[in-house]
């Protein structure tokens, strides 16, 4: 069955841009999407995954190595003879609550082992996600020492395991992405601005989108074939759009001033560190590139501040004044600056 | 309007529609304990089903790796080679997969079989959940499950099909369902779309298309028993329009708005159909605490995620487990395998596995000592006239320090005649907050009430593994006893020596304009630290609470 087309999602602009935003230069790092159950979260990211062009691996790897990579543990780019190559959808790997470490991490094969005393090693999830999207639903309810991990794999883009006297590493580049209820639970605080863009997915309050939603889920859930087929030509455009802006990110000129704006907005807001600056620069470098611009500019800067700056924000909390109200002065005092 | 619905009929109808395997609708979550009504229930389930479909059960307590496919350990182990079995959902494909006692179902079964749902896999799940359990069916499978059955006081009786109604057009329906579920309260695009499946399904089984008899049945078995708010009275909200004071919608999102009026007809029959089984409770329930609490949704999740924190797996031990430790056996397995060429030949009459006790590994958890604080606020006249202000300041400071230290909180305010939870032991801070800000004053001050309750709360968090510590917020005037004639001020004392002699630590904020006796008395008793609020330094409070942990 295939998934629903990302062309037809109604609204959830913000969570589409972000999307759009690391699918174009995967380097941002991670989205976490906050919001209310049966907005359409995961529909968004499974249809994100479908939409990206198909990615060429060594056929039978399992770590979804490219034939030319050099990194796979199992040397399998490097083996006797020719490579086989062999186009692949972008892996899109679920990671359910409740998940063990064996299983995200990987661990011991154990029907080798059994059956021919060879000690192999079982890749998890993690090595699943390679060069796709990890996605966990619920993330504020998984246990913290998971995260953890997620979070360290997902910023070096390697897993290194040790365990059962097993010792290797093997690449795991996904992008990470994270989804929850605030109101079910909290999420570290430690946690939350290791995200590289936040996202909060608004129940549509109009009545209007609320039924264009409802119409169109349904003519999907009726034939998903024929609906994806009415999208093809839309979803199209914009894997060309995507595939056109990774092309051209390189070479997308971020000027002085709006680096300068990057700096005044963080120290006017006070985040901590230099990765609200270095997201906002790259995310607006990826908006331009997606708007087939060759320089981006300050509306760049603005349209992706509140989703790269809002979970980094010092705050009370118990001060219910959203960060994005918070953002938004700041932006409109860099204008009349 | 139509007639009182059927309930009864309502719920045959419901099995009758799951019979025909309509996957796209998940399953349902029948809301049932086990008794005639139930037998009856599934029996109209069952033997409505084609002949050769699967059913399956997913035992109480089982591995949720038992859903999905996997390695055969046991005959793995029998026969000394990988035997491999199909996972539950695979042997239920094209069926039902019954969940018994699924307010108990772990949160990683769950989520497998949500996976299962959104991947579009043939199944249909059929939790029974025979409710009473604190933690509740977990939100990510109740919400992809579209029929929502509560058969609790209903007799298995003759179910009589409703009447069928006026045809509806494609358009139409989407619009009412809409409409419908945004006065319930419920604005996540999923109720609706799960709800307008229902109806297609409900109109092919009558084998006619839609009409508005299928829409109403669709309302009530999927939306109603979700609602988070009670409707405005059809007529009032058409009259006045002012539908949108109560929900978080707009009021251009009411059913009276108009924009269309046949549309707008078939909303308000919608809502009142499904206004007919709201669930009890709800009508009472101030609209504002309605939102979370009326599916339950809020709630259960917490306490699930508490009542399912273990230890964080901290590796495994090479040594043979001692009482009361568990052991690895999967990294038992994984040591022995790689010795057994070698132990075959070295001694073939040993059997296929030949498991040494160099091989035997213990699981290790670390459990961090956490802590749930339990804050008792005082909300009577006495504390109310002085500093209840004041008073929720610091409780809302001692929040945020919780919140940092990833510590639970649970809150009880008493007042008048007696002690209430507002908020049992949770980690979602924005709802704390709430129930804090809400919180009114007013009243009689029952300590000893407050102290019973927060006893009971403090053993429930123990028996979770987590370290209680009651906050006492109060001026110490007790002046309700639990039973009439007794002395409050005594009954307050014995209450307080109860929760000391269990070992529960406490703190006493005393909020009394100037300390008192009756504080000190029963801080002593509590063997509790009394802190005296200081006025407007809610920090240094919140520091004293700290240190007296």
């Amino acid at each position: 069955m295939p998934a629903y087309p990302f062309s037809a999602i109604v609204g959830q602009e913000e969570l589409k841009r972000a999307l759009l935003i690391v699918s174009v230069d995967p380097r941002i790092g991670g989205v976490i999407v906050l919001g209310d159950r049966g907005t359409g979260k995961s529909t968004a990211v499974r249809a994100l995954a479908q939409l990206l062009p198909p990615i060429e691996v060594v056929e039978g790897c399992p770590f979804n190595c490219a034939p030319d990579g050099t990194s796979c543990p199992v040397a399998c780019a490097r083996r006797e003879g020719e490579v086989r190559r062999a186009k692949v959808p972008v892996p899109f790997v679920d990671l359910p609550l409740g998940a063990t470490e064996d299983r995200v991490v990987g661990s011991l094969d154990l029907e080798r082992a059994l059956a021919t005393g060879e000690k192999r090693f079982e890749p998890g999830l993690l090595a699943r996600a390679h060069r796709g999207f990890l996605y966990v639903d619920e993330v504020n309810l998984l246990e913290d020492h998971l995260v953890d991990l997620l979070l360290d794999v997902a910023v070096s883009g390697e897993s290194i395991v040790e365990r059962e006297g097993l010792s290797l590493r093997h690449p795991a580049r996904f992008q990470l992405i994270g989804s929850g209820n605030p109101e079910e639970g909290d999420l570290r605080p430690q946690l939350l601005d290791r995200f590289a863009l936040s996202v909060e997915v608004e129940t549509p309050a109009d009545i209007a989108e609320r039924v264009e939603i409802v119409r169109r889920r349904d003519a999907f859930d009726r034939d998903p074939e024929g609906f994806a087929a009415a999208w093809r030509a839309e979803d199209r455009c914009l894997a060309e759009r995507i595939a056109g802006a990774q092309a051209r990110l390189d070479c997308v000129r971020v000027p002085e001033q709006v680096l300068s704006a990057c700096a005044q907005l963080c120290r006017a807001l006070g985040t901590d560190g230099l990765r609200g600056e270095l997201t906002l620069m790259r995310a607006a470098r990826a908006l331009a590139a997606l708007d087939a611009r060759e320089e981006a500019g300050m509306a760049d800067l603005e349209a992706v501040a509140p989703m790269a700056l809002r979970h980094r924000l010092r705050k009370d909390p118990l001060d219910e004044t959203g960060s994005t109200a918070r953002i938004a002065r700041a932006l409109a005092g860099l204008r009349a600056a | 309007m139509s007639d009182r619905p059927d309930r009864w009929a309502d719920a045959i109808a419901a099995a009758r529609l799951l019979a025909r395997l309509p996957f796209g609708l998940g399953g349902v979550r029948l809301r049932a304990r086990p008794g005639p009504a139930r037998e009856a229930w599934l029996g109209a389930l069952l033997e409505n089903l084609p002949p050769g479909v699967p059913v399956r059960r997913f035992p109480p307590g089982a591995d949720p790796e038992a859903l999905a496919s996997g390695l055969d350990l046991a005959a793995t182990l029998a026969s000394g080679r990988p035997v491999l079995r199909p996972g539950l959902i695979a042997e239920a494909s094209g069926g039902l997969l019954l969940v018994p006692v699924a307010e108990r179902l772990a949160p990683g079964a769950a989520a497998v079989l949500a996976e299962a749902l959104d991947a579009g896999r043939p199944v249909l799940v059929v939790a029974l959940d025979e409710g009473g359990a604190e933690e509740g069916l977990p939100p990510v499978l109740a919400e992809r499950l579209a029929l929502w059955v509560d058969l609790e006081g209903l007799r298995p009786g003759p179910a009589a099909l409703g009447p069928a109604g006026e045809p509806v057009a494609e358009a139409e329906a989407a619009d009412a369902l809409c409409r419908a579920a945004a006065a319930l309260g419920l604005l996540a695009p999923r109720p609706a779309i799960l709800a307008l499946a229902a109806a297609r399904g409900l109109a092919a089984a009558a084998g006619r298309p839609p009409a508005s008899g299928d829409l109403a049945l669709a309302a009530r078995l999927v939306l109603a028993l979700r609602a988070r708010q009670v409707p405005e009275a059809a007529e009032a909200a058409a009259a006045d329009g002012r539908g949108g004071e109560l929900s978080p919608a707009p009021a251009g999102d009411q059913p009276g708005d108009g924009r269309d009026g046949q549309d707008a007809r078939l909303a308000d029959l919608l809502v009142e159909a499904a206004r007919a089984v709201l669930p009890p409770g709800l009508e009472a329930a101030v609209p504002g605490a309605a939102r979370g609490t009326a599916a339950g949704a809020g709630r259960s999740r917490a306490a699930t995620h508490a009542a399912g924190r273990r230890g964080r797996p901290a590796g495994v031990r090479a040594r043979p487990p001692r009482s009361g430790e568990r052991l690895a056996l999967v990294e038992t397995l994984r040591a022995a395998a790689p010795w057994q060429p070698v132990r075959r030949r070295e001694r073939p009459s040993a059997g296929r596995l030949d498991i040494r006790k160099a091989d035997l590994r213990t699981r290790r958890l670390v459990r961090p000592a956490e802590t749930s604080r339990i804050l008792l606020v005082d909300a009577s006249g006495s504390a109310a006239l002085g500093r209840l202000a004041e008073a929720k300041g610091a409780a809302a400071l001692l929040l945020a320090r919780a919140y940092a230290r990833r510590d639970e909180v649970a809150l009880v305010a008493f007042r008048g005649e007696r002690a209430e939870i507002l908020l049992p032991p949770t980690r979602a801070l924005a709802r704390a907050r709430r129930a804090i800000a809400e919180l009114p004053g007013g009243g009689g001050t029952p300590i000893a009430h407050a102290l019973d309750l927060g006893l009971q709360l403090a053993r429930g968090c123990r028996a979770r593994g987590r370290v209680p510590l009651l906050v006492l917020m109060t001026d110490g005037r007790a002046n309700v006893a639990r039973a009439a004639g007794l002395d409050p001020m005594a009954d307050a004392e014995a209450a307080a020596w109860a929760v000391r002699a269990a070992g529960i630590a406490a703190v006493l904020v005393d909020v009394s304009p100037r300390p008192r006796a009756e504080g000190a008395r029963l801080a002593e008793a509590l063997g509790a630290r009394r802190v005296p609020l200081p006025r407007a330094d809610a920090a240094r409070l919140a520091t004293a609470v700290e240190e007296a942990r």
